[in-house]
């Protein structure tokens, strides 16, 4: 089920009704069966599969907290593990590996005769393959004990607000808040419903309306080029911050609604000052997963320099293939881990050049620098990451400048202006909440501000939002 | 309690101002509103009006003026966009006819294949609330849904309005242009008092030009036909007639499609209870005579068009009375 979409209309009124009518024994039985129904809209047999990894991953756990070996443990890890990664392999990444040895195999003249599957990827399978095996390495680790309840257990994995794309919550986070009695408090089910309406304003006004101006051109780049092409990407970068912190918000308040406090997704990302910087503002609770689960095993920042930059290019390196079994993605990935390690290495460099020029006197002025620099780089970044393939990211990063050496841009594009003054008014938004966070939306200011705050984000969704329930764009993933 | 009062004096506030902003007299900031200033124009005019039924090929493509002045009736082109359809113009102007009325259909050919398009529903809806609402959404709850889309689609286009008003209120200081109508607000920049495009389409080269080499395939929607002919069985009771002309079509792209177009006129000829007139040879130009669809008439293709309608419409439209002198402002 899309949070755009009429079924949620009703479904998330119903559901959090009788969360609250039922006696807290009762209620997470209610929440797996409406996380069911949620997931079921999609593609119902692929239940299966969600409940074949929390089958695996719930015995895992129970097994590795009863075992006393160290080395079983391990196994048991292990194998939980594998059994997880190879259903996301199976389902995500089988046809890239196959498609890439065939072509190898052309390459070379052999033999190769396997055709790839004709399968459509289960709807969330990384977000929630990620938080089960989060589960599994924290009981491994001693942080987590392991749940004896598989009704609850299920429900952590499949929670619908964050069942499809995420945060990807750690157990030690969400688990507890199961068992906790939740009851109507007004003001956090208001603020949840703020967040939830401030979600949708991202989602349906403004990444829905950027997204008929770039879907087109990432469609078939070719038939733009210059200008047209720069404007596309510059929206993009809003279009996808907007779509996906919009869905973000979208889950954070609609569980806060009932009680649940999820982790932070966003903070402000194109605020940042640097590569390293933004990576600990967008998608946060991704980014730390890798962080804790590859990133520090790897050896993390407590080593030589060349393992650190290794460390850090085999962890976004991850990252961009857990987006997408393409190549694109890989480059996007490997792209990201190079900037942090350039930025790494030309570090000392840079800052001694900003005293020598003396900009590092106006800190301000300096960081302000940092921010437009950081957010090209990221923004030229989704090149590759929206391109549906190589050689059309290609055709994109050598036609970016055409328009400005004398050749006229192809397709000129309709940019909505709607849009433009949403993004501001977001942008505006955001700075007033950027110590307290979204969660309470001007909880603290005067009545009429907030109420007139309110009356204008209920009447621009209504009016300005698009009506076509458009995916998130981190569904695919 | 506090939760339900709050948040439904929120709903309600903003039920109002949803309301109020549909109730407004503000016109909308979307072409396909002009939809609503055309048929307004046949509240105004006097009787024994010619009015022009079609598409695209006609919203530029007719010098209505030359037609009022030749034939000494007034003329009101209700040419805007084919996706509108026929039957449901027909269906919005049936109320408005008066005695010595001549309806001129001249669908294009696509329209007659595809007689309507999603994205005119709104604004048909606009044109009749009350009488469209059953038969443009239906009742089922999918047909509401449509039409909240459509209802905040038409509030969104009045709110986009707003900043162009302002901007005709300051240019209104130095120029005598006339205030928006109830539709498009830029309606009286975009078309002349007759309903003629005051902004023709752009000409483009002719291996661009749009539906070049498409094959006239189809099957002509026989529904459309037989309210063709129950709307002119009404017109007939109110003392209007109803003709059909065909469409201004390539000589190039004829050559390519002359038996499916032989097929059609004789289709039509024996389908429809009211006059054919001419045939769709008479209506053929050179491709230089388009501009950017095969539909859409060059300046010189207008007025070629003009004078052969003024010719096949003689016999049919005597002067009923003089033009009334605003028109020829």
């Amino acid at each position: 089920m899309l949070f755009n979409s009429l079924e949620f209309l009703f479904f998330f009124p119903v559901v959090t009704t009788l969360y609250f009518v039922l006696p807290h024994a009762a209620r997470w039985s209610l929440l797996l069966i409406a996380s069911c129904v949620f997931y079921m809209v999609f593609i119902p047999k692929y239940i299966m599969i969600l409940f074949l990894t929390i089958t695996i991953d719930y015995a895992a756990g129970i097994f590795i907290e009863q075992a006393q070996d160290r080395r079983l443990k391990r196994v048991y890890l292990v194998v939980s593990l594998v059994a997880t990664v190879l259903v996301l392999a199976f389902f995500k990444y089988f046809n890239f590996l196959n498609e890439n040895i065939g072509g190898i195999a052309r390459l070379f003249h052999w033999n190769y005769g396997i055709e790839s599957l004709k399968i459509i990827l289960p709807i969330g399978l990384s977000f929630h393959t990620f938080q089960s095996m989060s589960y599994v390495i924290e009981v491994y680790r001693g942080n987590q004990k392991a749940e004896k309840h598989y009704g609850i257990y299920a429900l952590y994995v499949m929670f619908y607000p964050q069942l499809v794309a995420g945060p990807i919550e750690r157990p030690q986070n969400l688990l507890p808040q199961f068992r906790e009695v939740h009851t109507f408090d007004y003001t956090r089910v208001t603020n949840g419903l703020k967040l939830m309406a401030f979600g949708f304003f991202k989602k349906v006004v403004i990444a829905d309306s950027l997204a008929t101006v770039t879907a087109p051109v990432f469609l078939s780049p070719t038939d733009y080029a210059g200008h047209p092409l720069i404007i596309a990407i510059l929206l993009f970068t809003f279009q996808i911050f907007c779509d996906f912190s919009g869905y973000s918000d979208i889950a954070i308040g609609s569980a806060q609604v009932m009680g649940f406090k999820l982790m932070e997704n966003f903070n402000r990302p194109y605020a940042s000052a640097s590569i390293a910087e933004y990576w600990r503002r967008w998608h946060i609770s991704l980014s730390s997963w890798f962080k804790d689960y590859v990133y520090i095993p790897l050896g993390g920042s407590r080593v030589s320099r060349p393992r650190l930059y290794l460390n850090l290019f085999i962890t976004f390196l991850i990252s961009g293939l857990w987006h997408g079994a393409n190549w694109t993605y890989v480059i996007w990935g490997a792209m990201n881990g190079l900037y942090i390690i350039l930025s790494n290495i030309t570090e000392p460099f840079r800052n001694a050049l900003a005293d020598r020029i003396g900009i590092s006197s106006f800190p301000r002025l300096q960081r302000a620098w940092r921010v437009v620099f950081t957010f090209c780089l990221i923004s030229f970044g989704w090149i590759f990451f929206c391109a549906r393939s190589i050689s059309d990211s290609i055709y994109m990063l050598t036609h970016l400048f055409d328009g400005f050496i004398g050749k006229s841009a192809y397709t000129h594009l309709v940019i909505p202006g709607p849009a433009l003054l949403f993004i501001l008014v977001l942008e505006l938004v955001q700075y007033a909440h950027r110590d307290r966070g979204t969660r309470a939306l001007y909880a603290h200011k005067p009545a009429v501000v907030r109420w007139s705050f309110y009356y204008a984000l209920v009447l621009c969704i209504l009016i300005f939002g698009s009506y076509t329930e458009q995916k998130f764009i981190y569904f695919q993933f | 309690m506090r939760f339900i009062a709050r948040s439904g004096l929120l709903a309600l506030l903003v039920l109002l101002t949803c309301i109020a902003l549909f109730l407004s007299p503000l016109p909308y900031n979307h072409e396909l509103a002009a939809i609503v200033d055309k048929v307004d124009m046949l509240k105004r005019e006097g009787a024994g009006r010619i009015i022009f039924v079609g598409g695209s090929g006609l919203y530029d493509g007719l010098d209505s003026g030359a037609v009022q002045t030749a034939l000494g009736r007034p003329v009101v082109n209700l040419g805007l966009y084919g996706g509108f359809g026929v039957s449901s113009i027909l269906h919005e102007i049936g109320p408005l006819l008066r005695k010595g009325d001549l309806v001129v259909l001249i669908p294009e050919y696509s329209v007659l294949f595809d007689p309507f398009r999603d994205e005119t529903r709104k604004w048909l809806f606009m044109l009749s609330p009350s009488r469209s609402y059953a038969r443009l959404y239906g009742m089922r709850p999918s047909g509401t849904v449509l039409f909240l889309e459509d209802f905040f689609s038409l509030l969104r286009s009045k709110m986009l309005a707003v900043p162009k008003l302002a901007g005709r209120a300051v240019r209104r200081r130095t120029t005598d242009t006339p205030a928006a109508g109830n539709g498009y607000v830029l309606y009286h920049d975009h078309f002349d008092f007759s309903g003629d495009s005051r902004r023709p389409f752009r000409k483009v080269p002719p291996e661009r030009i749009e539906g070049r080499g498409v094959a006239v395939d189809g099957e002509i929607c026989t529904q459309t036909l037989l309210e063709v002919n129950d709307f002119s069985r009404f017109a007939a009771a109110r003392g209007a007639s109803v003709v059909f002309v065909f469409p201004a079509y390539p000589r190039e792209e004829f050559d390519l499609n002359r038996d499916m177009i032989k097929r059609y006129e004789r289709y039509l000829k024996s389908y429809l209870e009211i006059p054919v007139l001419g045939r769709p040879e008479d209506f053929l130009f050179s491709l230089e005579r388009f501009t950017n669809t095969v539909n859409h008439l060059t300046a010189e293709g207008k007025a070629e068009r003009t004078k052969l309608l003024i010719r096949l419409l003689s016999t049919r439209a005597a002067p009923a009375r003089q033009p009334a002198s605003a028109h020829s402002s």
